[in-house]
């Protein structure tokens, strides 16, 4: 149970957090959090898989020799993979939400998004990382925690502007700057000169977590027209 | 056909008191035509970028298998599962190995029964600084490459050039390193006499440093044997046994040099109390293959010492191979060198392998 809690705590932090600054009008969103959640957790598995035969089968080895093909493996295994399986499974539970005429509203789109990430980093130290000690979880819980956190916010935001808009672009575009953040949180070392430099990925972290607290505080809890279902159907036509 | 979607006003973003409850749940996004097909196309494409890009990687960028790769992967087989850790009920709070590292990191020597007694501080190598830390794990991984997978001595001497840690330290960590590789130079090429007379002066200097550890004093010891010099060998071995951290295999190099040393001495008490305690000291004493080259190899520096003899016969007589026992028994009588008593003990362990063992 320690190691759990070692592998989850700023996960539970983050959430904890975003639901008690944010739902005063209404229930938190508790089931759909849940259902996003464990998207995320089986996203971890598509990921892990993904990233084993990268490193297994091809020379992006992510401790390669040669800083090419350790940038190319970050890029690949932990850029495109990670991001995408993590937003697919989200965008997945989004498409069964319209399927199933469930309302959605930014925020519960956002907060969904979120707690995919915040589940797919805690699981994902459990699975991979729980055997390095409790510096390195502490260390993840500090920094990379809170990183897939505002990845998660990069694609809330994406998806909810998509399904406004109902266009693939702004999922595209979601995807591409969370590909980027997360390769550039991993290569920093390989991108950056050496030395002095490992204020970096805390850097990242601390200013994803400022970006997405403003975004949170600025975004409602309620829908945009306040009105629901049919009836606001019927009034949009 | 924008009329099914609700343009947002700035009096629907907050909630004014005695808003009616069904207001309060989220408007459906889209209209009932809408199907989600562009998230479809949003994972159908980037589904298949992440194919075609592993595809390309594998057919273009084969895996190259670089050895670390390999170790990577085999100590990553080696651990255990996340869920066999945490199925691991019955597990002691503290495993034997936090037990070995809580006393090392308390300037504490570890016993076999991980109960730790008083040792000198500073002795263990858990008490380095970060960066002198970061230069040793690479030396010892570049020297793991340089023996297991014949990388060129340049690269790995460059890489371990490479490494960024500055310090008091370095001198003696680069020195340390280069001595490592001539030992292993050594032992492919043993009857060259200068690198031996180079790990000499190099061992000799580097057990001069601070950083200086239980395996510099084996080090020293061992070239001061192989050169001539027992007497002072002794003295550094010694050393060595007192400061070595831990038992197993490697202190039980140790001892077995140490008690070499004395054989070539003459210091016949030494030698026996030694070849008594020698199982429990030398953790690998079955498997003689493995040692008595070296055994033979001082025989050769130190023709007149019968006491290598006795020892090269009960080692053997350990392992049941009595012919050689025999033989080398036989050998150490003949010798000068050899007291009374000494003899003694050796026709009685020669009796007994006659009465018993060869009918």
């Amino acid at each position: 149970m320690n190691l759990v809690l070692l592998c989850s705590w700023s996960a539970i932090l983050a959430f904890t957090v975003m639901i008690h600054t944010k739902y005063h009008w209404r229930q938190p969103p508790l089931a759909t959090c849940f259902t996003f959640a464990v998207a995320g957790i089986a996203s971890a598995f598509p990921a892990l898989i993904y990233n084993w035969f990268i490193a297994q089968e091809t020379a992006f080895w992510v401790f390669s020799h040669e800083p090419v093909m350790r940038f190319m493996g970050f890029f690949i295994s932990a850029g495109l993979g990670e991001e995408f399986w993590k937003m697919g499974f989200g965008c997945i539970v989004c498409f069964l939400w319209i399927h199933l005429r469930k309302p959605i509203s930014e925020s519960d789109v956002v907060i969904g998004f979120v707690s995919l990430g915040l589940a797919f980093a805690g699981y994902e130290n459990l699975l991979s990382y729980s055997d390095l000690g409790s510096g390195v979880l502490i260390y993840r819980g500090f920094i990379t925690i809170p990183i897939h956190g505002g990845m998660g916010m990069i694609h809330g935001k994406a998806a909810y502007t998509a399904l406004q808009q109902r266009s693939a672009i702004p999922l595209f575009t979601g995807y591409a700057k969370a590909v980027t953040i997360h390769t550039f949180c991993d290569t920093w070392n390989i991108v950056l000169p050496y030395g002095g430099m490992r204020i970096v990925p805390a850097a990242i972290a601390l200013l994803l977590v400022v970006w997405a607290a403003r975004q949170w505080r600025d975004m409602s809890e309620l829908p945009e027209s306040g009105v629901v279902g049919h009836e606001g159907q019927q009034r949009a036509n | 056909m924008t009329g099914m979607r609700m343009q947002p006003s700035d009096s629907d973003k907050v909630l004014p008191p005695g808003y009616p409850e069904a207001s309060l749940q989220a408007r459906p996004v889209g209209g009932s035509h809408l199907r989600g097909e562009y998230i479809l196309r949003f994972v159908l494409v980037c589904l298949s970028v992440l194919v075609v890009a592993a595809s390309l990687a594998y057919i273009k960028f084969p895996q190259k298998n670089p050895p670390m790769w390999e170790f990577l992967m085999n100590y990553h087989k080696q651990n255990k599962s996340f869920w066999e850790r945490l199925l691991e009920h019955a597990r002691p709070v503290a495993t034997q190995l936090d037990k070995w590292r809580q006393a090392a990191s308390s300037g504490h020597r570890v016993s076999s029964d991980a109960t730790a007694t008083p040792a000198r501080p500073g002795l263990s190598g858990l008490t380095m600084s970060k960066e002198h830390l970061a230069l040793r794990e690479t030396a010892l991984a570049q020297l793991v490459l340089y023996d297991r997978y014949k990388l060129p001595e340049e690269e790995v001497w460059a890489t371990v050039k490479k490494t960024r840690s500055v310090g008091p330290f370095r001198d003696y960590e680069e020195k340390r390193f280069l001595s490592e590789i001539a030992w292993m130079t050594y032992q492919d090429d043993k009857a060259n006499k200068e690198i031996l007379q180079h790990l000499r002066r190099t061992a000799t200097e580097l057990v001069q440093k601070p950083s200086a550890i239980f395996e510099d004093y084996l080090n020293v010891g061992i070239t001061h044997l192989l050169t001539g010099d027992a007497d002072v060998a002794i003295g550094y071995l010694q050393e060595a046994l007192e400061r070595w951290p831990a038992p197993g295999r490697a202190r039980g190099n140790v001892y077995l040099g140490l008690m070499i040393a004395h054989a070539t001495q003459g210091h016949r008490q030494h030698v026996f109390r030694m070849l008594a305690g020698f199982k429990a000291n030398y953790p690998d004493w079955l498997y003689v293959e493995t040692y008595i080259p070296d055994l033979t190899q001082l025989t050769e520096v130190y023709p007149d010492a019968a006491l290598l003899h006795v020892i090269h016969g009960r080692l053997r007589e350990f392992v049941y191979d009595y012919a050689s026992a025999q033989e080398s028994y036989r050998h150490a009588l003949n010798m000068a060198d050899l007291d009374i008593v000494g003899k003694t003990t050796v026709r009685n362990w020669v009796g007994t392998i006659e009465d018993v063992a060869l009918p």
